[in-house]
């Protein structure tokens, strides 16, 4: 996987705590500040799922930043979409039919 | 109005607790398959199985059993109801059955929802609160149309 840098500033105590944590874990700092990074970001996607589809639903996100997290749910999320808006139509008629 | 359901659709109406009150207005259709398989979830003592043994207890009461051939699968007996009953509506939350089907007729459990609220049966924030509450106790893969659902609903005037 293609891969690029990215500095992150911070004080000396947070660095000499990840150089002990990671001597203990031996494996370098910069592997285990990866690896917490990329295990927040899971969670943080896991947690913002709602909020991910509420925000592709009002055009704040594209279809391909969606599959970028969601991968082949994409089209599912799409149908859904697509289905829902006219099942709230539908609903509307229907609603009307019953209250006749 | 007539609607044929299959397993999941009922139990997520009732999940929320809107099963009951919509007798009033709906009378659901169902057949020996989907009577089978609330039987098979009804054996486990979560949260879905115990939906499933309350379900199973309003046969009779707006739910009915119809006479259907053998199927193996539940979504597809409710589609027999729907056409042999000429139901209004087929209620599942089978995405890959509703997408296969691509029928105007057929429809997430979400869309009784919708009626309720555009009726006037139940407010926007009863129906925003009822898919909270599916929302909670389903799976992720399903719970795609309850977060739509509510996002849509949300947005809806």
């Amino acid at each position: 996987m293609k891969s690029e840098i990215l500095g992150i500033r911070m004080n000396q105590k947070m660095k000499r705590e990840i150089e002990i944590i990671s001597k203990i874990l031996n494996i370098s700092p910069s592997e285990w500040v990866r690896n917490k990074i990329a295990e927040n970001i899971q969670k943080t996607l896991e947690e913002m799922r709602y909020q991910i589809i509420l925000a592709y639903i009002r055009g704040i996100i594209t279809k391909d930043e969606l599959r970028e997290v969601f991968g082949e749910m994409t089209e599912d999320i799409d149908f859904i979409i697509d289905k829902t808006k006219k099942d709230l139509l539908k609903a509307e008629e229907l609603a009307k039919e019953m209250n006749k | 109005m007539k609607v044929a359901a299959d397993t999941g659709a009922l139990v997520s109406l009732q999940l929320c607790g809107i099963l009951e009150k919509s007798f009033e207005h709906f009378t659901y259709y169902i057949g020996k398959r989907i009577k089978e398989e609330l039987e098979e979830l009804s054996r486990y003592d979560d949260e879905i199985g115990i939906a499933a043994r309350e379900v199973l207890s309003f046969i009779g009461k707006g739910i009915e059993v119809v006479e259907t051939g053998e199927h193996e699968e539940g979504e597809y007996e409710a589609l027999e109801i729907l056409n042999k009953l000429n139901a209004q509506l087929l209620i599942s939350d089978d995405i890959k059955f509703v997408k296969k089907l691509q029928d105007e007729r057929v429809s997430f459990s979400t869309i009784i929802l919708f009626i309720l609220h555009k009726a006037g049966v139940i407010t926007k924030e009863d129906a925003l609160n009822a898919l909270d509450l599916i929302f909670e106790r389903r799976k992720w893969s399903e719970n795609l149309i309850y977060i739509t659902a509510r996002a849509m609903l949300e947005k809806d005037e």
